[in-house]
């Protein structure tokens, strides 16, 4: 039919261009200066380069014949995994930039400006703001005491 | 179109070996646990292509889940770096 | 048009490209100079395994292999949680 060979015609130059953009993400990946610019190439490896494929798979699955009765469990199988990768990945990376930036890891490159490290609340508002929170005396009462965790 | 399969299976068991000795010869125990992610992530995709579904599903969930997560809580009470002889 | 023989084309070509990206990460992965390096490596190589995985489960023509591959992205997931909980908290608790 012709509806199928279309589909399947999607479905492959979808699994070729996704290939083609996991290539260009791995060479990226390993060419690039600082940590912020290889998370940049990961996004194209994860996107680009995981749930493109993934979905051109379920369509391939859907009307390919010799897998027989078993191609829509396939294509539900492939659905899924496209799905789950297009929630998860944004979610992981900003995990681990964050840690990063809030951990000071690594080298931090040659910034012109950076609003993030303004905006941050200073060492002692903090202090502030944990004393109002928890209830803990201030300076001149007497010091009830406390157990905390110690920070590395 | 024979020998396609079984060429993926020699280079992935391979970065799988050289991953382990990194590991093994790694002092911040940090940085071995994620370099042994990355050799099981690789031994995975090799035992999946041996045709071997079961294996997959057990090996995935002990040796990327589990034992990172049980190396890491581990890591966290004592300590991350190991000193002296 | 046969769908067998273009599709077994298709995934020749496939399979050697994805086979070069993975020797790549591989390669970031060793080199790799702080910790968060690695992690978003190894994060990148479990996501398009998966994606290989379940390519590879067509061509294989068996719906148990393919199953594997909701499994290695959502335990990769976790490896970043609990590399992020220990950075930023000191502690992890499972």
């Amino acid at each position: 039919m012709i509806i199928e060979d279309i589909i399947f015609t999607i479905g492959s130059v979808a699994i070729l261009l996704g290939a083609v953009y996991d290539l260009i993400a791995a060479i990226g990946l390993l060419r690039f200066g600082d940590f912020y610019m290889r998370t940049h190439a990961a996004t194209i490896g994860t996107v680009g380069g995981a749930v493109l494929p993934v979905f051109g798979a379920g369509l391939v699955a859907l009307v390919y014949h010799p897998l027989g009765a078993q191609r829509f469990f396939m294509a539900g199988i492939a659905f899924t995994v496209g799905v789950l990768i297009l929630l998860i990945a944004p979610t992981g990376t900003h995990s681990i930039v964050s840690a990063v930036y809030f951990g000071r890891i690594g080298k931090k490159p040659r910034l012109v400006v950076d609003q993030l490290e303004e905006d941050l609340p200073k060492r002692k508002d903090v202090v502030e703001l944990v004393r109002e929170h928890e209830g803990l005396p201030s300076e001149g009462e007497e010091r009830e005491f406390v157990f905390r965790r110690m920070v590395r | 179109m024979i020998g396609i399969h079984l060429a993926i299976l020699a280079i992935v068991v391979s970065f799988g070996f050289v991953f382990s000795y990194l590991a093994m010869k790694e002092h911040d125990l940090l940085k071995a646990l994620a370099l042994s992610s990355v050799q099981s992530t690789f031994f995975a995709l090799g035992f999946y292509i041996l045709a071997a579904p079961d294996i997959v599903l057990a090996y995935l969930a002990i040796a990327v889940g589990a034992y990172t997560a049980l190396v890491i809580l581990a890591i966290s009470k004592t300590e991350r770096y190991e000193v002296g002889e | 048009m046969n769908v067998e023989v273009v599709f077994n084309e298709v995934l020749y070509f496939a399979a050697v490209i994805y086979t070069f990206a993975f020797v790549l990460y591989g390669i970031r992965a060793i080199k790799g100079p702080t910790t968060a390096d690695i992690i978003l490596a190894v994060d990148c190589l479990s996501f398009d395994m998966a994606a290989f995985m379940v390519i590879l489960g067509i061509y294989f023509k068996s719906i148990m292999l393919a199953s594997g591959a909701i499994i290695l992205a959502l335990w990769a997931f976790m490896l970043d949680i609990y590399y992020t909980k220990y950075v930023l908290y000191g502690e992890v608790e499972v």
